[in-house]
Protein backbone atom coordinates (compact mmCIF):
# COMPACT_ATOMS: atom_id res chain seq x y z
CA UNK A 1 0.00 0.00 0.00
CA UNK A 2 1.20 3.59 -0.68
CA UNK A 3 1.97 5.47 1.71
CA UNK A 4 -0.46 7.99 0.74
CA UNK A 5 -2.66 5.83 0.99
CA UNK A 6 -1.81 4.29 4.55
CA UNK A 7 -1.73 8.14 5.82
CA UNK A 8 -5.38 8.48 4.57
CA UNK A 9 -6.40 5.24 6.26
CA UNK A 10 -4.86 6.54 9.44
CA UNK A 11 -6.86 9.78 9.32
CA UNK A 12 -10.47 7.90 8.38
CA UNK A 13 -9.83 5.73 11.37
CA UNK A 14 -9.14 2.73 9.31
CA UNK A 15 -5.68 2.62 10.31
CA UNK A 16 -3.70 -0.73 11.65
CA UNK A 17 -1.06 -1.06 13.53
CA UNK A 18 1.30 -0.56 10.89
CA UNK A 19 0.10 3.07 10.46
CA UNK A 20 0.50 3.64 13.73
CA UNK A 21 3.91 2.32 14.15
CA UNK A 22 5.06 4.70 10.69
CA UNK A 23 3.49 7.84 12.84
CA UNK A 24 5.59 7.13 15.87
CA UNK A 25 8.35 6.34 14.66
CA UNK A 26 8.86 7.84 11.29
CA UNK A 27 9.34 11.71 10.59
CA UNK A 28 8.76 11.43 7.28
CA UNK A 29 5.11 9.62 7.74
CA UNK A 30 4.31 12.00 10.37
CA UNK A 31 4.62 14.96 7.66
CA UNK A 32 2.35 13.09 4.99
CA UNK A 33 -0.20 12.21 7.74
CA UNK A 34 -0.44 16.13 7.79
CA UNK A 35 -0.31 16.98 4.77
CA UNK A 36 -3.26 14.48 3.85
CA UNK A 37 -4.74 15.89 6.77
CA UNK A 38 -5.36 19.11 4.80
CA UNK A 39 -6.08 17.37 1.68
CA UNK A 40 -9.12 15.52 3.23
CA UNK A 41 -10.39 18.87 4.93
CA UNK A 42 -10.72 20.85 1.51
CA UNK A 43 -12.20 17.05 0.21
CA UNK A 44 -14.71 17.40 3.14
CA UNK A 45 -15.10 21.46 3.09
CA UNK A 46 -16.14 20.81 -0.95
CA UNK A 47 -18.48 18.27 0.08
CA UNK A 48 -16.42 15.63 -2.69
CA UNK A 49 -16.23 12.93 -0.14
CA UNK A 50 -17.61 9.98 -0.37
CA UNK A 51 -20.73 9.45 2.07
CA UNK A 52 -18.62 6.77 3.93
CA UNK A 53 -15.04 8.54 4.06
CA UNK A 54 -16.99 11.83 4.92
CA UNK A 55 -18.73 9.96 7.83
CA UNK A 56 -15.34 8.21 9.30
CA UNK A 57 -13.71 11.86 8.58
CA UNK A 58 -16.32 13.40 10.91
CA UNK A 59 -15.27 11.66 13.92
CA UNK A 60 -11.83 12.72 13.56
CA UNK A 61 -13.03 16.74 12.81
CA UNK A 62 -15.10 16.24 16.01
CA UNK A 63 -12.08 15.66 18.18
CA UNK A 64 -9.63 17.98 16.31
CA UNK A 65 -9.49 21.33 18.45
CA UNK A 66 -7.97 22.91 15.58
CA UNK A 67 -10.56 21.33 12.65
CA UNK A 68 -13.26 24.23 12.77
CA UNK A 69 -10.39 26.68 11.82
CA UNK A 70 -8.97 24.40 9.38
CA UNK A 71 -12.87 24.11 7.81
CA UNK A 72 -13.02 27.80 7.51
CA UNK A 73 -9.51 28.37 6.31
CA UNK A 74 -10.51 25.71 3.30
CA UNK A 75 -13.41 27.54 2.12
CA UNK A 76 -11.56 30.66 2.55
CA UNK A 77 -8.92 28.94 0.03
CA UNK A 78 -11.24 27.94 -2.48
CA UNK A 79 -12.98 31.88 -2.36
CA UNK A 80 -10.04 33.37 -2.85
CA UNK A 81 -8.70 31.56 -5.68
CA UNK A 82 -12.16 32.28 -7.48
CA UNK A 83 -12.05 35.73 -6.70
CA UNK A 84 -8.41 35.86 -8.19
CA UNK A 85 -9.11 33.37 -11.38
CA UNK A 86 -12.41 34.15 -12.48
CA UNK A 87 -12.95 38.05 -12.17
CA UNK A 88 -13.23 38.98 -15.82
CA UNK A 89 -15.51 35.77 -16.24
CA UNK A 90 -17.52 37.43 -13.27
CA UNK A 91 -17.49 40.72 -15.07
CA UNK A 92 -18.92 38.80 -17.78
CA UNK A 93 -21.23 36.96 -15.86
CA UNK A 94 -22.82 40.24 -14.35
CA UNK A 95 -23.37 41.87 -17.76
CA UNK A 96 -25.29 38.51 -18.38
CA UNK A 97 -27.37 38.42 -15.20
CA UNK A 98 -27.91 42.67 -15.99
CA UNK A 99 -30.10 41.68 -18.77
CA UNK A 100 -28.24 40.02 -21.71
CA UNK A 101 -29.48 36.84 -21.01
CA UNK A 102 -32.32 36.02 -23.35
CA UNK A 103 -35.87 35.82 -21.10
CA UNK A 104 -37.54 32.87 -21.18
CA UNK A 105 -41.24 32.27 -19.60
CA UNK A 106 -40.69 29.87 -16.08
CA UNK A 107 -36.88 30.17 -16.67
CA UNK A 108 -34.05 31.34 -14.05
CA UNK A 109 -30.63 31.87 -15.41
CA UNK A 110 -27.96 31.99 -12.83
CA UNK A 111 -23.68 32.28 -13.97
CA UNK A 112 -22.15 30.35 -11.15
CA UNK A 113 -18.42 30.83 -10.48
CA UNK A 114 -16.47 27.76 -9.75
CA UNK A 115 -16.01 25.93 -6.17
CA UNK A 116 -16.85 28.78 -3.61
CA UNK A 117 -20.18 29.91 -1.78
CA UNK A 118 -18.81 33.66 -3.14
CA UNK A 119 -19.92 34.50 -6.43
CA UNK A 120 -17.13 38.10 -7.40
CA UNK A 121 -18.53 40.05 -4.81
CA UNK A 122 -18.92 39.54 -0.77
CA UNK A 123 -22.57 37.43 -0.95
CA UNK A 124 -22.87 34.05 -1.24
CA UNK A 125 -24.20 32.48 -4.58
CA UNK A 126 -27.48 32.28 -4.45
CA UNK A 127 -30.09 30.95 -6.95
CA UNK A 128 -33.49 32.39 -5.48
CA UNK A 129 -36.61 30.23 -6.94
CA UNK A 130 -39.97 31.84 -7.40
CA UNK A 131 -43.21 29.92 -7.58
CA UNK A 132 -43.32 30.65 -11.28
CA UNK A 133 -39.88 29.19 -12.17
CA UNK A 134 -40.19 25.95 -13.67
CA UNK A 135 -36.26 25.44 -14.84
CA UNK A 136 -33.24 26.53 -13.50
CA UNK A 137 -30.34 27.22 -15.90
CA UNK A 138 -26.87 27.04 -14.36
CA UNK A 139 -24.40 28.79 -16.97
CA UNK A 140 -20.83 27.46 -15.89
CA UNK A 141 -17.79 28.82 -16.19
CA UNK A 142 -15.71 25.72 -16.92
CA UNK A 143 -14.57 24.62 -20.58
CA UNK A 144 -14.75 20.86 -21.71
CA UNK A 145 -17.54 20.29 -19.26
CA UNK A 146 -19.91 17.46 -20.58
CA UNK A 147 -22.22 15.92 -18.07
CA UNK A 148 -22.90 17.40 -14.37
CA UNK A 149 -24.24 15.64 -10.85
CA UNK A 150 -26.09 17.65 -8.45
CA UNK A 151 -26.12 16.86 -4.88
CA UNK A 152 -27.61 18.28 -1.91
CA UNK A 153 -24.81 19.28 0.58
CA UNK A 154 -26.42 18.23 3.98
CA UNK A 155 -28.14 14.56 2.96
CA UNK A 156 -25.19 13.61 0.46
CA UNK A 157 -28.36 12.84 -2.36
CA UNK A 158 -28.38 13.12 -5.09
CA UNK A 159 -30.58 15.39 -6.73
CA UNK A 160 -29.96 15.25 -10.38
CA UNK A 161 -27.54 14.05 -13.48
CA UNK A 162 -27.62 15.09 -16.91
CA UNK A 163 -25.76 16.96 -20.03
CA UNK A 164 -24.17 20.28 -20.56
CA UNK A 165 -25.26 22.06 -23.24
CA UNK A 166 -23.65 25.06 -24.55
CA UNK A 167 -21.80 25.64 -21.30
CA UNK A 168 -24.82 25.09 -18.65
CA UNK A 169 -26.96 23.15 -17.19
CA UNK A 170 -31.34 23.01 -17.24
CA UNK A 171 -32.30 21.74 -13.85
CA UNK A 172 -36.65 20.99 -13.29
CA UNK A 173 -36.84 23.79 -10.21
CA UNK A 174 -38.95 20.97 -8.28
CA UNK A 175 -35.65 19.24 -7.77
CA UNK A 176 -34.29 22.03 -5.88
CA UNK A 177 -34.79 22.30 -2.07
CA UNK A 178 -33.60 25.00 -0.03
CA UNK A 179 -30.71 24.53 1.20
CA UNK A 180 -26.81 24.10 -0.42
CA UNK A 181 -25.96 21.89 -3.28
CA UNK A 182 -22.87 20.84 -5.00
CA UNK A 183 -23.31 20.57 -9.21
CA UNK A 184 -19.85 18.48 -9.96
CA UNK A 185 -18.82 18.74 -13.83
CA UNK A 186 -17.15 16.24 -16.08
CA UNK A 187 -15.34 16.15 -19.06
CA UNK A 188 -15.50 13.83 -21.97
CA UNK A 189 -13.52 11.10 -19.97
CA UNK A 190 -15.89 11.34 -17.48
CA UNK A 191 -12.89 13.03 -15.08
CA UNK A 192 -14.53 15.41 -12.37
CA UNK A 193 -12.70 19.25 -13.50
CA UNK A 194 -14.96 21.14 -11.18
CA UNK A 195 -17.37 21.65 -8.53
CA UNK A 196 -19.62 24.63 -7.67
CA UNK A 197 -21.27 25.11 -4.46
CA UNK A 198 -24.28 27.30 -4.34
CA UNK A 199 -27.66 27.90 -2.13
CA UNK A 200 -31.00 27.60 -3.26
CA UNK A 201 -33.72 29.96 -1.90
CA UNK A 202 -37.40 29.13 -2.02
CA UNK A 203 -39.70 32.61 -2.22
CA UNK A 204 -42.79 31.01 -0.73
CA UNK A 205 -44.95 27.69 -1.02
CA UNK A 206 -42.14 25.67 -1.46
CA UNK A 207 -41.21 23.45 1.37
CA UNK A 208 -37.66 23.10 2.56
CA UNK A 209 -35.24 19.75 2.60
CA UNK A 210 -34.33 17.01 0.11
CA UNK B 1 11.47 18.58 28.38
CA UNK B 2 12.18 21.75 26.43
CA UNK B 3 15.90 21.67 27.02
CA UNK B 4 16.04 18.15 25.55
CA UNK B 5 14.18 20.15 22.19
CA UNK B 6 16.78 22.67 21.94
CA UNK B 7 18.98 24.55 23.46
CA UNK B 8 17.43 27.80 22.47
CA UNK B 9 14.00 28.59 24.38
CA UNK B 10 12.68 29.92 21.76
CA UNK B 11 13.23 26.58 18.96
CA UNK B 12 12.36 24.24 21.86
CA UNK B 13 8.95 26.15 22.47
CA UNK B 14 7.93 25.92 18.83
CA UNK B 15 9.14 22.00 18.78
CA UNK B 16 6.93 21.28 21.58
CA UNK B 17 3.77 22.90 19.87
CA UNK B 18 4.38 21.21 16.94
CA UNK B 19 4.41 17.45 18.92
CA UNK B 20 1.57 18.45 21.05
CA UNK B 21 -0.12 18.94 17.36
CA UNK B 22 0.86 15.69 16.41
CA UNK B 23 -0.14 13.88 19.46
CA UNK B 24 -3.55 15.27 18.67
CA UNK B 25 -3.68 13.94 15.29
CA UNK B 26 -2.81 11.04 16.59
CA UNK B 27 -5.30 10.85 19.41
CA UNK B 28 -7.80 12.30 16.97
CA UNK B 29 -6.87 9.29 14.48
CA UNK B 30 -7.26 6.61 16.83
CA UNK B 31 -10.79 7.92 18.02
CA UNK B 32 -9.78 8.82 21.15
CA UNK B 33 -12.33 11.54 23.63
CA UNK B 34 -10.57 14.31 24.62
CA UNK B 35 -7.45 14.20 22.67
CA UNK B 36 -6.22 17.49 24.13
CA UNK B 37 -6.20 15.79 27.59
CA UNK B 38 -4.52 13.07 26.46
CA UNK B 39 -1.85 15.29 24.42
CA UNK B 40 -0.72 16.78 27.76
CA UNK B 41 -0.68 13.90 29.26
CA UNK B 42 1.49 11.99 27.03
CA UNK B 43 3.99 15.17 27.32
CA UNK B 44 4.04 15.26 31.29
CA UNK B 45 4.68 11.65 31.15
CA UNK B 46 7.62 11.66 28.62
CA UNK B 47 9.10 14.77 30.61
CA UNK B 48 8.79 13.06 33.77
CA UNK B 49 10.88 10.06 32.39
CA UNK B 50 13.49 12.08 30.66
CA UNK B 51 13.53 14.29 34.41
CA UNK B 52 14.49 10.91 36.12
CA UNK B 53 16.88 10.67 32.62
CA UNK B 54 15.91 7.25 31.24
CA UNK B 55 18.59 6.26 28.91
CA UNK B 56 16.37 7.76 25.41
CA UNK B 57 17.43 5.91 21.79
CA UNK B 58 15.49 7.70 19.37
CA UNK B 59 14.16 11.22 19.07
CA UNK B 60 12.57 13.21 21.54
CA UNK B 61 9.25 12.81 19.19
CA UNK B 62 9.67 9.82 18.47
CA UNK B 63 9.74 8.85 22.64
CA UNK B 64 6.47 11.18 22.99
CA UNK B 65 4.78 9.14 20.49
CA UNK B 66 6.05 6.17 21.89
CA UNK B 67 4.42 7.54 25.28
CA UNK B 68 1.05 8.15 23.59
CA UNK B 69 0.89 4.92 21.89
CA UNK B 70 1.03 3.55 25.30
CA UNK B 71 -1.42 5.46 26.64
CA UNK B 72 -4.03 5.13 23.93
CA UNK B 73 -3.77 1.18 24.37
CA UNK B 74 -3.95 2.10 28.41
CA UNK B 75 -7.19 3.81 28.49
CA UNK B 76 -8.95 2.14 24.99
CA UNK B 77 -8.69 -1.40 25.33
CA UNK B 78 -12.12 -1.80 23.48
CA UNK B 79 -12.67 -1.46 20.07
CA UNK B 80 -12.71 1.60 18.67
CA UNK B 81 -15.91 1.25 16.47
CA UNK B 82 -17.79 1.34 20.23
CA UNK B 83 -16.45 5.28 20.28
CA UNK B 84 -19.24 7.31 20.03
CA UNK B 85 -18.50 9.81 16.97
CA UNK B 86 -21.01 12.50 15.66
CA UNK B 87 -22.61 12.07 12.01
CA UNK B 88 -20.95 14.82 10.87
CA UNK B 89 -20.15 18.07 12.32
CA UNK B 90 -22.72 21.43 12.28
CA UNK B 91 -21.98 23.20 9.07
CA UNK B 92 -19.87 26.37 10.41
CA UNK B 93 -21.99 29.44 9.60
CA UNK B 94 -21.02 31.58 6.24
CA UNK B 95 -19.99 35.10 7.60
CA UNK B 96 -20.47 37.55 5.01
CA UNK B 97 -18.60 39.32 4.33
CA UNK B 98 -15.70 36.98 5.10
CA UNK B 99 -12.92 38.34 7.11
CA UNK B 100 -11.26 35.35 6.68
CA UNK B 101 -11.07 35.09 2.92
CA UNK B 102 -9.85 38.95 3.23
CA UNK B 103 -7.10 37.55 5.17
CA UNK B 104 -6.15 35.11 3.08
CA UNK B 105 -6.31 37.20 0.03
CA UNK B 106 -3.58 39.42 1.81
CA UNK B 107 -1.07 36.36 3.45
CA UNK B 108 -1.26 35.05 0.02
CA UNK B 109 -0.38 38.76 -1.49
CA UNK B 110 2.31 38.32 0.82
CA UNK B 111 3.91 35.29 -0.97
CA UNK B 112 6.77 34.85 -3.67
CA UNK B 113 4.38 34.80 -6.64
CA UNK B 114 6.16 31.81 -7.91
CA UNK B 115 5.20 30.00 -4.38
CA UNK B 116 1.43 31.48 -4.93
CA UNK B 117 1.38 29.93 -7.88
CA UNK B 118 2.34 26.69 -6.92
CA UNK B 119 -0.61 27.13 -3.98
CA UNK B 120 -3.08 27.88 -6.56
CA UNK B 121 -2.34 24.92 -8.82
CA UNK B 122 -1.74 22.77 -6.05
CA UNK B 123 -4.84 23.44 -4.29
CA UNK B 124 -7.42 24.19 -7.66
CA UNK B 125 -10.24 21.48 -8.47
CA UNK B 126 -11.83 18.41 -7.69
CA UNK B 127 -10.98 14.27 -8.44
CA UNK B 128 -9.00 13.76 -11.82
CA UNK B 129 -8.09 17.04 -12.59
CA UNK B 130 -6.80 18.05 -8.99
CA UNK B 131 -4.56 14.90 -9.55
CA UNK B 132 -2.97 15.53 -13.00
CA UNK B 133 -2.45 19.37 -12.27
CA UNK B 134 0.01 18.13 -9.20
CA UNK B 135 1.55 15.35 -11.13
CA UNK B 136 2.40 18.06 -13.33
CA UNK B 137 3.65 20.20 -10.93
CA UNK B 138 5.79 18.13 -9.48
CA UNK B 139 7.37 17.13 -12.97
CA UNK B 140 7.96 20.45 -13.03
CA UNK B 141 9.59 20.93 -9.45
CA UNK B 142 11.74 17.30 -10.24
CA UNK B 143 9.81 16.07 -6.65
CA UNK B 144 7.36 12.91 -6.29
CA UNK B 145 4.18 14.13 -5.48
CA UNK B 146 4.17 13.27 -1.93
CA UNK B 147 7.35 15.32 -1.25
CA UNK B 148 5.57 17.92 -3.26
CA UNK B 149 2.32 17.79 -1.00
CA UNK B 150 4.58 17.96 2.06
CA UNK B 151 6.47 21.18 0.60
CA UNK B 152 2.72 22.60 0.46
CA UNK B 153 1.94 21.35 3.22
CA UNK B 154 4.48 23.85 5.06
CA UNK B 155 3.68 26.90 3.03
CA UNK B 156 -0.40 25.89 3.96
CA UNK B 157 0.59 25.80 7.86
CA UNK B 158 2.61 29.21 7.70
CA UNK B 159 -0.61 30.64 5.65
CA UNK B 160 -2.66 29.50 8.39
CA UNK B 161 -0.89 31.21 11.13
CA UNK B 162 -0.60 34.82 8.68
CA UNK B 163 -4.62 34.53 8.87
CA UNK B 164 -4.83 33.86 12.22
CA UNK B 165 -2.91 36.47 13.03
CA UNK B 166 -4.22 38.81 10.83
CA UNK B 167 -7.67 37.82 12.43
CA UNK B 168 -6.22 38.57 15.18
CA UNK B 169 -5.06 41.95 14.82
CA UNK B 170 -8.45 42.98 12.87
CA UNK B 171 -10.33 42.06 15.91
CA UNK B 172 -7.71 44.18 18.35
CA UNK B 173 -8.66 47.39 16.01
CA UNK B 174 -12.02 46.48 16.24
CA UNK B 175 -11.78 46.57 19.85
CA UNK B 176 -10.13 49.45 19.86
CA UNK B 177 -12.72 51.46 17.63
Amino acid sequence: MGDERLAREFLLGMGGEDAEARFAGDEEFRLLVQAVERDLIDEYAAGSMEPGERSSFAGYLALHPRAAERLAFARSLVRSRTRRRLWPWAVAAAALLAGFWPAESGVLAVALTPGGLRSGGDSVQRVRLAPEHRIVRLVLATEGAVTATLRFVDSGANVWSGQVTDGSVSIPAAKLAAGDHLLTVRDSRGEEIADYTFRVEHSSGVPNGA
Amino acid sequence: MLRALDADPALAGERYEAIRERLLVYFAARRCAEPEDLADEALDRAARRIAENVSIETSVENFVLGVARNLAKERWKKPLALVAMPERLPAPPVTEPDPRADCLDECLGQLPSRTREWVERFYTGTGGAKIEERKRLAHELGLDVNALRVRLFRIREKLERCVRECMARNENVKGTI
